[in-house]
C-alpha cells in the first residue's frame, strides 16, 4: 500500500463538497436523541457544552487538515503506514475499520428501533436493515463521486425540516435556562462528551482527503460543515430545553422527534409520522459514507475488491443488526461505540499530529 | 466484386437491369448522338422529370459535337454532379434519385442529382403543442429540416456532420452543433457513440436516441425529442448538441439533466415570471403526482393518525362501502386513467375526446355511485393524472406515471416507509445516472449555483449573462452585463 | 434480473405487516374517566366507526378496568372494529378521579407514539359519562368533538388557558409551578365550561369561579386581544357624568367592558426570599360598553376611569391570589420565576408546597384606555 494515493481528477470533487460530505456524516442517528442524554448529564445548561464541544471540533478538525496538509495526497491509513510501520499501521487501519463497523450498525439499529416505536410496532428488523442495506449498496455501486451526490442531495431533501421546529419554539419556556451556570464544570465537561458521541463521523475528513480537487480551499467547508453540525444541535438542545421541562426531558428518549409531535398542518394532522419516515433520509448519507469508507479501506489494506467487499459487507451488517432485539442491548452498543469513537477521533488525532512533528524534527537533525 | 466500367451497352443495360431486381422502374434510353451511343437511365419516380427534360436532355440532343464526360460536366446546367466507375455505386446513386448518363466506351458515368422526394410541407406541430410561440413542426424531410435550421441560425458557426448509419439499409444522420460553443467531448462522445452502431437499420431518431443513450435499464429519457425546431434550435444555441436522421420529423437533443425536461420553450416567450412561476408549477405537479396517491393509500392503510380530524368522516364514510383495500383500490382507479389516456391516443381525434369525457364523468361517478371507490381518491388521482400531463416531454410525462406503479405498491405494502425508501431509491437511481457521460441531476449535482437560472428558474434575460456551466461550453459568457444593461432611452435619468 | 424479481416478491409477501383500514377501525376521538363505586375506573369512548350501512359514524361505549389501556381492552369486546387511539384529541377526567392524581392515569398518553400531544385534557364536575353522552344540539358529529371545539374556540379567545396535553405535562414536570385545567359541567344536559381546576402537582384540588380564572390567567399569561368586564363603585365617576344626561349621576350600577385588552406582566421575586414577590401589570384595551353617562371628552374622566379600574383589579387579583394561597396551588410559578432568578434556597416540588401559604405578592397594575368605541 502507498502512503498517498494518485490523484485521479475524474474521481475527485470539489472541495466545497466537504461541507456536505462532514456535516452528513455527522448528522444522523445522533441527533434524535442527544438533547436528552445531554441534559442527563450538564442539566440545562447542557447548551454550553455544545458550544464547548463545538469549539472542540473545530480544533480537531484543524489538526486533521495540518495532518493531512503534511502529506501529499494521503489518508488516515497511508499516514498510519508510514508512521508505523507496515504491520502496526495496517492493524490500526483495521481498528478503523472495525470502528467504523460499530457505528453504521449502531446508526441502523437505532433508526430502526425509531421507526418501531413511533411508527410501525410490527415493522420487521430485518425488512428495514434491507430497505436500508439495499440503498446503501445501491448507491456506493456508483462510486464515489455517487456517493458524494447522495450526501448533498439528501441534504437538501431534509434541511426544511429544520425550519419545522418554529411551532415548539413558540412553546419554549425561557426561563428554563436561568440562571446559568448552574452546572459544575466536570459535568458540563462530561456533557461535552456526550456531544462527540453524537457528532461522530468526522474522521471522513481524513478518508476522503485524497479526493478533493482545490485542496487549499478545503479548510473552509470543513470547519463550516463542522460549525453546521454544532449549530443544529445547539438548535434542538436548546429548544429541547425550553420545550420540556428538564425532569421531563429525562424522561423522553428521542426527544428531538417527540419535538415534532406538536406540529400539524390542515392537511396532514401528524408530522411525527412524516418526520421519522423522513428521517430515513437524514441517515442514507450517514449509512452510505460509512459504507464507502470500510469498503475503501479495505481495498487499500488488504487490496480486498470492492464489490464482494460491498455484498459481504451488507451481509455481515444485515445479520449482525437483525440479532440482539432488546432496546438495552442497543444502548450498550451504542455507548461502547461513543466511546470508542471518542478516543479515536477526538483525542487520536492530536497522537498523530505530535508524531508527525516529531518526525520533522527528527528528519531536521538528521539533516543538519 | 464489383463491376467496372467501361463496358458494352447490352452489357452495361443488362447488368444495370440485374443489380436492380429487374425492377420494371429501371428506364433506359439509348440515344444514338453524332455516332455516340449515350445511355441515359434512372428510376422514373425518383427524378424531377421536367428538370430532366429541360436541362439535360434537350441539352444533349440538340448539341451538335460528340460528347464526352467532360464536356457533361461543362455544358449541363446541373450542379449535383459525380463521376462514378464501380456499377453498385452507380445503381445506389440512382436509388437515390440520380440519372446516369453513360456514353459507351467512357471509364466513368456521369451522374446528376435530380432528386424528386414526396414529402409533406411544413405544418403545425402535433405531439409538442404550444400556446404561445412558433407554431412550425420539423417534416420527414432531413433536407426541409436542415433548411429550417439554417434559417434560423444562419451562421458559418452551424456544423451538420454527415454520417451514415445501417449495414443494411443506410440512413443518413447529422449532428448539428455551434462549433464556437458546443463542448468537444459532447460532440466526440455523439459522434462516436454513432458511428460505432452495428445495426441493421435505424427506423427512427428515437430509435437511434435509444441505441445511444447511456443507461437502456431505466424509465427516465436521457435525451429529448422535438419536432419543434424551436426548442431544437434553443439547444442549439445554449450549446448543447443535436442529431438529425433523415426520414424522422423528430430530432434529438443531448447532454440532457432531469431539469431540462421540465423546460419548454414558451418559458422563454414569456415573460419571466410568468415563465418562472409556470415552471415551477411543473415540478411542483410532477412531485404531487408521484406523491399523493401513495400518501392516500398510506394513510388509509396503516396511518389513519395522519389524517386531519375534519377530513376523517367524510373519507370513512366513502370507504366504507369500497370492498378493496386502498392500494387495490387505488391501482385499479390508476390503471382506469391509463387505459384512457392509451385508448384516446389509439383513437382518432374526435372519438377521442368523446372517450375521455364517457371515461372521465360516467365512469368515474358510476365507480363512486356502485361503491366501487371513494370518491375522495377520484380527485386525487384525477388530479396527479393531470399533473403528470403537465410534463412538456411526453416521455418524461410517461416516465413520472410509471413511477406510481411501484410506488402504490409500496406504500400499501410498507405506508410512509414504503414511500420514503422509494423516493430514496428513486433519488440514488437519478443520482446514478448520466446524459452522453454527463451527470444527470445537474446543477443540483455536481451543485452549480449559477445554473439554477436557466434550468430550475427562468431569470430574466438581462441578469442570464452567463451559459451553462454544467454545459461545459467554450464560451461562458453571453454577453456582458453591465452593457447589456445600459439604455439609451431619452428619458432616462 | 430473474432471480432479484423473485427475490423481490418474496420480500413483499414475507415482510407484510399488519394493515389497519380505516374501515375496520374504532376510531377514538374523545375519552371520560370516572371513579366508579368499587374505586375502579369507568372509561367512556367516544370514537368513529365506518360501516356500509349505519348512516351515524360516531358511537359512544363505556367499560371498567384498572389502567386506561385496560378500558380500551374491556371496551373492545363491545365493538366489532379495532379500536385505536392515534386520534384522541380530548381527555375528560372526572373531579373525584382527579383527586387520586391524574398523572398514573396518563401514563399512556406520554409513553405510546400514537397519541397526539396536541390533545385538550379537561375536569368534569359531573361524571364524565354523562358529559360525553350528553346531548349535543350543535351540527357536530359527536358530542366529544363539541367540546373539544369549545375548548378550542375558548383557548383561542384567551376566556381559558392553553389545555393541551404538552403544557399540562409542562408545567406539571416544572419546579415551582402546578398545571391548571379547564373544568367542564352539565347545564341543562349541554356540556359548558364552568372555570377551571386547580391542581397540586397532578391533584385536583378545586374549582374557580370564572371571575377568577381570567385573573388566574391575568397573572399566568399575557393577553393580546382578550376582553374583561368589571363592577366600579356606583358612584366612582359621578363627578364626571354628562350634564345633558337624563339619568341621574352614580345612579346604577357602574359596569365597564374592556375589549382587545393587551397586557404584559413581570414578576420579581426578592431575592432568597421564594414567598416576597412583586407583580407590575401593564394593561392596555379598548373600551366598549360603559352602563353610565360618563363624558369620555374629558381626559380627567378617562384618568380617573382608569385609576378606578386599576383598583378594582388589584383588588381582584389579591383576592384570586388569596384563594391559590388557601388551596396551596401556585398555577402561576411564582416559584419557578424565583428559581430562574435565584441560586440559592431554590424551592423544590416539595419545599415550595409548604411555602405557599405565606406567599405575599404586591400588585402593581396600570391600565390604559386606548380607544372608546364610536361614541364619546
Amino acid at each position: 500500500m502507498k502512503t498517498n494515493i494518485p490523484f485521479h481528477p475524474d474521481r475527485a470533487v470539489q472541495a466545497f463538497y466537504l461541507f456536505f460530505i462532514i456535516h452528513t456524516s455527522q448528522i444522523g442517528a445522533g441527533l434524535m436523541g442527544v438533547p436528552r442524554i445531554l441534559v442527563l448529564e450538564a442539566g440545562v445548561d447542557a447548551w454550553i457544552s455544545v458550544l464547548i464541544a463545538g469549539l472542540y471540533l473545530h480544533l480537531v478538525v484543524f489538526i486533521m487538515l495540518q495532518i493531512l496538509k503534511s502529506y501529499e495526497n494521503a489518508d488516515i491509513l497511508g499516514i498510519q503506514q508510514d508512521l508505523f510501520g507496515v504491520w502496526i499501521g495496517k492493524t490500526l487501519g483495521t481498528v478503523y475499520v472495525l470502528y467504523i463497523f460499530l457505528l453504521l450498525l449502531t446508526v441502523i439499529k437505532n433508526y430502526i428501533e425509531v421507526v418501531q416505536v413511533f411508527v410501525f410496532p410490527e415493522m420487521p428488523i430485518w425488512l428495514m436493515a434491507l430497505f436500508l442495506l439495499s440503498l446503501m449498496v445501491y448507491s456506493i455501486l456508483g462510486g464515489f463521486r455517487v456517493v458524494v451526490g447522495t450526501s448533498v442531495i439528501f441534504f437538501f431533501l431534509t434541511i426544511w425540516l429544520v425550519f419545522t421546529i418554529y411551532k415548539p419554539i413558540t412553546y419554549m419556556d425561557w426561563e428554563h435556562f436561568l440562571p446559568v451556570f448552574r452546572t459544575p464544570a466536570p459535568d458540563l465537561l462530561k456533557g461535552v462528551q456526550q456531544v462527540t458521541f453524537s457528532v461522530l463521523g468526522l474522521e471522513i475528513l481524513f478518508f476522503v482527503y485524497p479526493f478533493i480537487q482545490d485542496k487549499k480551499r478545503a479548510a473552509l467547508p470543513a470547519h463550516a460543515g463542522v460549525f453546521f453540525t454544532t449549530f443544529l444541535i445547539l438548535l434542538v438542545t436548546v429548544v429541547s430545553i425550553g420545550y420540556f421541562s428538564p425532569d421531563q426531558l429525562k424522561a423522553i428518549v428521542w426527544a428531538t422527534l417527540s419535538l415534532f409531535k406538536i406540529i400539524s398542518f390542515s392537511v396532514l394532522e401528524r408530522f411525527d409520522f412524516i418526520a421519522v419516515a423522513l428521517w430515513m433520509m437524514v441517515i442514507i448519507p450517514n449509512i452510505v459514507l460509512f459504507g464507502w469508507m470500510i469498503v475503501h479501506s479495505l481495498k487499500r489494506l488488504f487490496n480486498a475488491p470492492k464489490k464482494p467487499t460491498l455484498y459481504g459487507l451488507a451481509f455481515l451488517l444485515f445479520f449482525t443488526s437483525i440479532t440482539a432485539e432488546k432496546r438495552v442491548a442497543l444502548n450498550e452498543l451504542t455507548n461502547w461505540t461513543g466511546e470508542i469513537g471518542f478516543w479515536i477521533v477526538f483525542v487520536y488525532p492530536f497522537l498523530i499530529y505530535m508524531m508527525i512533528l516529531l518526525k520533522k524534527l527528527m528528519k531536521k537533525r538528521n539533516a543538519s | 466484386m464489383s463491376l467496372l466500367l467501361p463496358m458494352k451497352k447490352e452489357e452495361y443495360l443488362s447488368s444495370s437491369k440485374e443489380l436492380l431486381n429487374q425492377s420494371p422502374d429501371l428506364v433506359q434510353k439509348v440515344f444514338n448522338h453524332e455516332g455516340q451511343l449515350i445511355i441515359v437511365q434512372f428510376i422514373h419516380y425518383q427524378i424531377n422529370k421536367d428538370q430532366l427534360e429541360d436541362e439535360l436532355l434537350e441539352i444533349i440532343t440538340k448539341s451538335n459535337r460528340p460528347w464526352t464526360n467532360e464536356a457533361l460536366l461543362n455544358k449541363i446546367p446541373i450542379a449535383s454532379t459525380k463521376q462514378e466507375n464501380k456499377m453498385d455505386a452507380i445503381i445506389e446513386q440512382m436509388i437515390h434519385g440520380s440519372v446516369c448518363i453513360y456514353i459507351e466506351g467512357e471509364k466513368e458515368a456521369t451522374l446528376f442529382a435530380l432528386p424528386n422526394q414526396e414529402h409533406r410541407s411544413l405544418n403545425q406541430a402535433e405531439t409538442e403543442s404550444l400556446v404561445f410561440g412558433p407554431q412550425v413542426s420539423f417534416t420527414e424531410s432531413l433536407m426541409t429540416n436542415l433548411n429550417v435550421i439554417r434559417w434560423r441560425l444562419d451562421t458559418s458557426d452551424l456544423v451538420t456532420e454527415k454520417l451514415i448509419v445501417g449495414e443494411r439499409i443506410k440512413s443518413e444522420i447529422r449532428i448539428v452543433y455551434l462549433k464556437s460553443l458546443a463542448d468537444t467531448e459532447n460532440v466526440d462522445t455523439i459522434r462516436q457513440r454513432i458511428s460505432d452502431l452495428k445495426v441493421p437499420e435505424v427506423e427512427d431518431t428515437s430509435v437511434l436516441g435509444q441505441l445511444i443513450e447511456d443507461s437502456s435499464s431505466t424509465v427516465f429519457p436521457q435525451l429529448i425529442f422535438t419536432e419543434l425546431p424551436d426548442r431544437f434550435c434553443q439547444a442549439i444555441v445554449k450549446g448543447r448538441v443535436g442529431v438529425m436522421v433523415d426520414k424522422s420529423p423528430t430530432m434529438l437533443i443531448g447532454p440532457m439533466n432531469l431539469f431540462s425536461f421540465f423546460e419548454s420553450t414558451e418559458d422563454l416567450y414569456m415573460r419571466w415570471n410568468m415563465g418562472s412561476f409556470i415552471r415551477l408549477l411543473r415540478f411542483i405537479s410532477m412531485a404531487l403526482s408521484i406523491i399523493l396517491t401513495p400518501m392516500y393509500v398510506a394513510a388509509l392503510t396503516f396511518h389513519y393518525e395522519i389524517i386531519p380530524s375534519t377530513l376523517l368522516v367524510s373519507l370513512g364514510q366513502s370507504r366504507s362501502t369500497v370492498p378493496f383495500p386502498p392500494v387495490l383500490e387505488a391501482l385499479l382507479l390508476e390503471m382506469l386513467i391509463e387505459l384512457l389516456r392509451e385508448a384516446g391516443a389509439r383513437l382518432p381525434t374526435k372519438v377521442g375526446q368523446t372517450m375521455g369525457i364517457v371515461g372521465g364523468i360516467v365512469l368515474g361517478q358510476a365507480a363512486v355511485e356502485a361503491g366501487f371507490t371513494s370518491n375522495i381518491l377520484i380527485i386525487i388521482i384525477a388530479l396527479s393524472a393531470l399533473a403528470s400531463f403537465t410534463a412538456p416531454s411526453y416521455l418524461m410525462g410517461t416516465a413520472v406515471r410509471i413511477i406510481r406503479f411501484p410506488m402504490i405498491l409500496l406504500a400499501g405494502a410498507w405506508g410512509i416507509i414504503g414511500i420514503v425508501f422509494a423516493l430514496s431509491f428513486l433519488v440514488i437511481h437519478l443520482l446514478k445516472q448520466k446524459s452522453l457521460g454527463r451527470p444527470y441531476l445537474s446543477p443540483i449535482y455536481p451543485l452549480q449555483w449559477g445554473d439554477f437560472n436557466e434550468s430550475i428558474f427562468r431569470v430574466p434575460f438581462q441578469k442570464n449573462a452567463e451559459r451553462s456551466k454544467s454545459l461545459m461550453t467554450k464560451d461562458r459568457s453571453r454577453y456582458n452585463e453591465s452593457k447589456a444593461a445600459e439604455r439609451n432611452d431619452v428619458d432616462r435619468l | 434480473m430473474k432471480w432479484s424479481s423473485i427475490l423481490i416478491i418474496v420480500f413483499i409477501l414475507a415482510g407484510c405487516i399488519p394493515k389497519s383500514y380505516i374501515e375496520t377501525l374504532g376510531i377514538i376521538t374523545a375519552v371520560g374517566y370516572d371513579l366508579t363505586e368499587d374505586q375502579r375506573i369507568r372509561g367512556t369512548l367516544v370514537m368513529y366507526q365506518f360501516d356500509t350501512a349505519e348512516a351515524s359514524t360516531s358511537q359512544v361505549v363505556t367499560g371498567e378496568a384498572d389502567t386506561s389501556k385496560g378500558i380500551r381492552f374491556a371496551t373492545s369486546r363491545l365493538t366489532s372494529h379495532q379500536l385505536v387511539s392515534g386520534q384522541v384529541r380530548l381527555e375528560i377526567f372526572e373531579s373525584e378521579l382527579a383527586k387520586r392524581g391524574m398523572m398514573k392515569y396518563m401514563d399512556t398518553l406520554q409513553r405510546d407514539a400514537a397519541i397526539s400531544d396536541m390533545g385538550f385534557l379537561a375536569t368534569s364536575e359531573v361524571p364524565s359519562e354523562d358529559l360525553l353522552k350528553s346531548g349535543n344540539d350543535e351540527d357536530r358529529p359527536n358530542t366529544g368533538n363539541y367540546i373539544q371545539e369549545l375548548i378550542k374556540k375558548s383557548i383561542n379567545e384567551e376566556a381559558i388557558p392553553n389545555a393541551v396535553l404538552t403544557s399540562f405535562l409542562h408545567d406539571y414536570y416544572d419546579a415551582g409551578k402546578d398545571p391548571i385545567l379547564p373544568s367542564l359541567t352539565l347545564d341543562e344536559d349541554k356540556a359548558v365550561i364552568n372555570g377551571i381546576s386547580l391542581f397540586q402537582d397532578d391533584r385536583y384540588v378545586h374549582t374557580t369561579s370564572h371571575e377568577n380564572t381570567f385573573y388566574i390567567m391575568l397573572m399566568k399569561q399575557e393577553f393580546e386581544h382578550g376582553q374583561f368586564q368589571i363592577q366600579l363603585a356606583d358612584d366612582a365617576l359621578k363627578k364626571y357624568h354628562k350634564k345633558e344626561s337624563i339619568d341621574k349621576p352614580g345612579d346604577g350600577a357602574l359596569h365597564v367592558s374592556i375589549h382587545e385588552l393587551n397586557t404584559e406582566h413581570d414578576i420579581h421575586p426578592s431575592k432568597g426570599d421564594p414567598t416576597n414577590q412583586s407583580f407590575t401589570l401593564k394593561m392596555e384595551g379598548r373600551l366598549l360598553e360603559i352602563t353610565q353617562d360618563i363624558d369620555l371628552k374629558n381626559k380627567e374622566a378617562v384618568e380617573a376611569l382608569e385609576k378606578q379600574v386599576e383598583k378594582e383589579v388589584k383588588e381582584h387579583l389579591q383576592e384570586t391570589l388569596q384563594i391559590l394561597i388557601e388551596h396551596q396551588v401556585d398555577p402561576v410559578g411564582f416559584g419557578a420565576k424565583y428559581n430562574a432568578q435565584n441560586r440559592t434556597n431554590r424551592v423544590t416540588k416539595e419545599n415550595w408546597r409548604e411555602q405557599i401559604p405565606s406567599l405575599q405578592v404586591d400588585f402593581d397594575v396600570s391600565f390604559k384606555l386606548l380607544r372608546y368605541g364610536i361614541s364619546e
